[in-house]
């Protein structure tokens, strides 16, 4: 065979070759993934709205809105995704509102790249819980109304205004006292 | 026997890709903030190593020599999405601090490497032996790199204290710096242990 | 003969009566005015940890140079140098053995594994202050207040958080939270002008550096004297801008150091993540000083300019 047809045939023999392994390892491994970003979706919904088994989504004005019910059926509050400028990049965090109380129910970090040991130290519950319960209407400044991180002041700061300015969007849609 | 023997403790000290051959500094380097990723790490690339070092060494006598790069590539690259999917869907924890890092594989030198100069020219016996020493060697090197980076900047070892909860610790060694200094600290190490064993053997 | 007055001739010659020894002791004796400042407002701690810094620095340079088989130079008063100057970067409450690691990355990292004084590129009293800051932010952002010793602020970091300034003359003389050497500017203004008086310092690299600063913080509608007088700034521009080592040799050549480190200072403390930015702005340039060097090579008399 001549040498050219022959590193032709040979590097698509290898290619057809990958491209079945690839599509064959992708139909085993996808609905794992899938399953996945669903558990991790619902564990933070869950963790966000605490007291909640299963969640309705809505989307409204382009943000999308998890409901969470109860085992009756009664609504129990409202997580929304929220970002946050940090030290490191932006912080994405999953919210809990309660419209009918005009209160955060919780707040979890999804994704981050804070400096670890400082910035990082965000995503632990004594920074996160701070925020269940507090009112919509708070300022959400560092230093005054929310504790920050020793060290660590860009991070917690990114948190509060992240969180701050999707409020003030999701507060008109779903205004406090009203209904969802 | 004697030679796969021989081609499997190659990776291991000799020619340790990490500490001796200085390849695959990206994952070394970046993956290390614990003991953890590094083992997790190590075996990815193991796995990685050792299935395109047999097939490769299997079609050492099909491949054109023109086309054995791209040829190399594809193989590995293949093998490389195949971890990052599985790893994705069945350790997430895992792929959650790794996941950036395993399509990096691709271009590890420590696999091309180890194609080109070695695979590509031997039987698939030895290909494999020495595979598995280069990935074991890779593993130690870039776990004992992210242990020690643990213990001085997150106080751990595999995520168990082993200092006490109040020890400072020294955030540079979780930051890219702290990569690089304690590289070049186990660097030193090592040559100060290779070469009082070369002035041993001189001496006899 | 008489009339040749520019005559190379064999040796010998006269010595100018300069050695490293002469030059890095009046360094040191420079540094003692703001070594008491910071001794005056923050206490005996300042001075145990001014001690530490220069007997860890003056040991690690020892051990090296013992285990490497040099001869040992610490009599040249440069590592003296280097650990008061560590110590004056500090801030006093700092735990002592964080004081000695850092003294140990300033002469070993910074100066000795590259061969000593005269081969580092960068300036080991920062490279030690920076490391520091880096591994322990939580200790060495931690500032006491001068005289009652509790923990605040410092000026730049109130300004940066707060939008608060304070008072001109308190930072003048330097009652004012800060590292130990760097809040008194009256007190580096004396052992600067002084350096400067004795030729070891070149007005040019402090000159245009707090030039740059004053007037680029102008332009961008910030307070330009409170931006000169707050943090290290001063400090930098006398006594850490101004090392021979690491700084460009041509006049030029410091003028433009002095300015581009006045850059990076201002977009430091008004656009980045830290409220002070002397120490990585003089960093950043001592990485800039070889392509200095040699862009400001002066053309011999006589010279045709080519392209």
């Amino acid at each position: 065979m001549n040498q050219y047809a022959r590193m032709i045939v040979v590097l698509l023999i290898f290619s057809v070759l990958s491209g079945a392994v690839l599509g064959f390892s992708y139909e085993i491994a996808n609905p794992k993934i899938q399953e996945q970003a669903k558990k991790d979706l619902e564990a933070s919904i869950k963790n966000v709205l605490p007291g909640i088994t299963k969640y309705e989504q809505v989307e409204k004005e382009g943000i999308t809105f998890y409901i969470g019910l109860d085992d009756q059926g009664n609504k129990k509050g409202i997580a929304f995704k929220a970002t946050g400028q940090g030290f490191g990049g932006p912080i994405e965090m999953m919210v809990g509102y309660d419209p009918k109380e005009g209160k955060l129910t919780g707040l979890q970090i999804l994704s981050m790249s804070e400096t670890p040991g400082l910035g990082a130290r965000i995503k632990e519950p004594a920074f996160t819980e701070q925020f269940k319960g507090k009112s919509v209407n708070d300022p959400f400044i560092p230093k005054k109304d929310v504790q920050v991180i020793t060290g660590a002041t860009i991070s917690p700061a990114g948190v509060a205004s992240g969180i701050k300015s999707a409020l003030e969007k999701v507060t008109k849609i779903y205004p406090v006292g009203g209904d969802y | 026997m004697y030679q796969l023997v021989k081609d499997f403790f190659n990776g291991l000290w000799n020619e340790n890709p990490t500490f001796r051959m200085i390849i695959g500094m990206c994952p070394t380097l970046a993956v290390t903030t614990a003991a953890m990723n590094g083992i997790a790490m190590g075996l990815a690339t193991t796995f990685v190593l050792m299935f395109s070092s047999l097939l490769i060494s299997l079609l050492r006598n099909f491949i054109p020599a023109k086309v054995r790069i791209p040829c190399y590539i594809i193989v590995i690259a293949t093998f490389v999405t195949v971890v990052d999917l599985f790893m994705a869907g069945y350790f997430p924890a895992m792929y959650k601090i790794l996941g950036l890092y395993i399509p990096l594989i691709v271009v590890n030198c420590i696999i091309m490497a180890r194609a080109e100069a070695f695979a590509s020219k031997v039987t698939p016996l030895r290909a494999i032996a020495d595979a598995l020493g280069m990935g074991i060697g890779f593993t130690w090197a870039i776990t004992l790199i992210g242990a020690v980076r643990e213990l001085m900047g997150s106080g751990t070892l595999f995520g168990y204290h082993v200092l006490s909860e109040n020890a400072t610790h020294w955030v540079i060694m979780l930051l890219p710096p702290g990569a690089f200094l304690t590289m070049g600290i186990l660097l030193g190490i090592m040559n100060v242990i290779t070469r009082k064993n070369v002035r041993d053997t001189q001496c006899h | 003969m008489g009339e040749y007055k520019f005559l190379t001739t064999s040796s010998p010659h006269i010595h100018s009566g300069e050695s490293v020894q002469r030059i890095m002791f009046s360094v040191a004796g420079a540094l003692l005015l703001p070594t008491i400042a910071g001794v005056y407002f923050f206490g005996i701690r300042a001075l145990i940890l001014v001690l530490t810094t220069t007997l860890a620095a003056v040991a690690t340079e020892a051990i090296f140079q013992v285990l490497r088989g040099k001869p040992v130079t610490i009599w040249d008063g440069s590592a003296i140098v280097t650990g008061i100057l560590l110590a004056l970067n500090l801030p006093p409450g700092l735990p002592l053995w964080m004081a000695v690691v850092g003294s140990v990355v300033a002469i070993g990292l910074g100066k000795m594994i590259y061969g000593g004084l005269g081969m580092n590129p960068f300036n080991p009293a920062l490279v030690g202050r920076v490391f520091l800051t880096v591994t322990f932010p939580v200790q060495m952002t931690t500032w006491i207040n001068p005289v009652d010793g509790t923990t605040g602020a410092t000026p730049l970091a109130l300004m940066k958080m707060q939008g608060i300034s304070t008072d001109y003359v308190r930072l003048f003389i330097g009652n004012v939270g800060g590292s130990i050497g760097e809040t008194s500017a009256l007190a580096i203004i004396l052992g600067g002008l002084y350096l400067i008086y004795r030729g070891y310092v070149d007005w040019r690299i402090p000159a245009s550096y707090l030039g740059t600063v004053a007037v680029l913080s102008f332009i961008l509608g910030k307070d330009p004297i409170f931006h000169l007088l707050a943090g290290g700034l001063m400090l930098g521009a006398f006594f850490m801008a101004t090392d021979m080592v690491t700084t460009p040799v041509t006049k030029l050549g410091r003028i433009i150091f002095g300015i581009g480190a006045g850059i990076f200072v201002v977009l430091i403390r008004l656009y980045g993540g830290y409220p002070e930015g002397v120490s990585f702005s003089i960093l950043l340039m001592n990485a800039f000083t070889p392509i200095i060097n040699r862009l400001t090579i002066p053309r011999i008399y006589g010279e045709v300019k080519t392209r």
